[in-house]
């Protein structure tokens, strides 16, 4: 039997009261089973985690049909208004300087769908591949990625990142989409709020091998109550939840070697999450 | 250019903003142009002959409460509002406020000539009655409040006895303020009188 196939053996040496060498005993299990089950949960929490990016995505299709739609309607307009002045008997430099005014209008127009396209097509990849990083790279992405959302639900955005920070090692896609769930799951507690005191607030700090990310919002909070279960699959506070958002995020952030928690008994909502450093993770490796 | 039309465009977007004004300048429109509902509320002095062609999804007040807003504070310009991602509870809100349309970003350059040529055309309209009613009203305020009283009795359709009766008054005067109200109003039959009074209540 080949060991990679799937079987964990056990060696030892028999000896008597005198200490002398009676034989050997070999035990050999075939873990084959074992391993495809692990192997299955992990394909499934991958899954998982792209199913809950997918269902982020239909949430924001409302978001994103608009952000397209603008600058198509804009090519639109303007190529609209070129046909009615070719339309015109006689062009004259004026008609032609607007043309060309319009023409590279247009051609900006493209490059803002361009923009939209590409981060959509990186954030709905599925899989896995680990990079250095910096986190405030993923926090921005990650706020670009919920703005159609937040432009609505938060009045005020602070992110608070210290000067200097260490690379952090992980799945980039993977740690954007806790923020992003964090980032939606503030929006939901400030809903109802009035405009004007809806704050949401990313601070990063390091601490020794860790970088600490803190999502926090102005809700009312999270009761230790609600707490304790707050991380585990189809808990939600929200009607159309899913309930997987937070389930993920921990999944995402365990494999990571890192910690999350919700910090209780706050005048706020707030979400704390952790991630070894590149240095950390690399010497591990 | 004193009665020419104006398109009052209101959108966020800069680049479908200006692409929207070049578009409907170049159909020979005047056009005035906001980056919010709140710049436009600001500035909108009343002018009529117009349309406002308004995106839904604005920072601030969006497209839909703006119109809300205006009807609330009775302006009935007409009202077009463009959306960049239709649903039905918004094409519901919209029509019950009375947006004449609703047209989907991007939108052809017929289908907006089309949407323009209708709002201006029920605004003319709109505007036509209201000032015809502003004009009964004002003739309305004209009668004493004697000449009132003996209308609202003329419009239920009591006789000139029957008022005077009612009224404690002679015959000959119900049929002097009777003349005096025709006069005023304009009319020369208790039908037309009738038809009037009924158009000045139709508003409100």
């Amino acid at each position: 039997m080949e060991r990679s196939s799937g079987a964990e053996w056990n060696g030892r040496g028999l000896f008597d009261q005198n200490g002398q060498l009676l034989g050997y005993q070999g035990v050999g299990r075939d873990i084959t089973s074992l391993r495809a089950a692990e192997e299955k949960l992990r394909e499934k929490e991958m899954q998982l985690a792209h199913l809950s990016r997918v269902a982020a995505l239909g949430e924001m299709v409302a978001g994103i049909s608009h952000e397209i739609n603008q600058p198509l309607a804009a090519i639109a307009n303007f190529s609209s208004a070129m046909n009615l002045l070719l339309d015109r008997e006689t062009l004259d430099a004026d008609a032609i300087e607007k043309m060309n005014l319009w023409a590279s209008r247009i051609s900006t127009q493209t490059d803002r769908i361009n923009k939209i396209i590409q981060r959509l097509r990186r954030f709905g990849r599925p899989g896995s591949v680990r990079e250095s990083f910096q986190i405030c790279d993923a926090i921005r992405e990650a706020l670009f990625v919920t703005e159609t959302r937040t432009r609505f639900a938060v009045d005020h955005i602070f992110v608070q990142v210290p000067e200097t920070l260490p690379a952090v090692f992980a799945d980039r896609i993977q740690i954007e989409q806790v923020l992003v769930n964090l980032i939606r799951n503030s929006c939901d507690a400030m809903e109802g709020m009035p405009g004007g005191t809806r704050r949401l607030d990313i601070d990063v700090t390091v601490s020794e091998d860790f970088v600490s990310i803190q999502v926090r919002d102005s809700g009312s909070g999270i009761s230790a109550d609600f707490a304790s279960h707050i991380f585990d699959p189809f808990v939600t506070s929200r009607k159309e939840g899913l309930g997987i958002g937070l389930a993920i995020s921990r999944s995402i952030v365990e494999a990571h070697g890192g910690e999350i928690k919700a910090i209780t008994d706050q005048q706020c909502g707030l979400f704390q999450f952790t991630l070894p450093t590149s240095e950390l993770s690399q010497d591990e490796q | 250019m004193n009665n020419d039309p104006v398109i009052y465009i209101v959108d966020d977007d800069a680049d479908a903003r200006e692409s929207s004004c070049a578009l409907v300048t170049e159909m020979a429109l005047r056009v005035e142009s906001f980056a919010s509902a709140e710049q436009f509320l600001a500035a909108y002095r009343g002018y009529r002959p117009a349309c406002l062609l308004t995106d839904h999804r604005m920072l601030g007040m969006t497209g839909v409460e703006l119109l809300e807003k205006l009807r609330r504070s009775d302006i009935s310009l007409s009202v077009i509002v463009m959306t960049a991602y239709p649903e039905t509870e918004l094409t519901v809100r919209a029509i019950k406020s009375g947006a004449v349309t609703l047209i989907e970003k991007p939108f052809t350059n017929a289908a907006l000539w089309k949407a323009i040529h209708d709002a201006l055309s029920e605004d003319r309209t709109q505007f036509a009655s209201e000032s015809q009613i502003r004009r009964i009203r004002e003739r309305l305020q004209s009668l004493t409040a004697a000449e009132t009283e003996v209308l609202n009795l003329i419009v239920k359709g009591e006789t000139n006895k029957a008022i005077a009766f009612q009224l404690e008054i002679s015959i000959r005067t119900v049929e002097s303020r009777r003349s005096s109200i025709f006069e005023k109003m304009g009319v020369s039959s208790v039908a037309e009188l009738v038809q009037l009074v009924m158009t000045a209540a139709k508003l409100r």
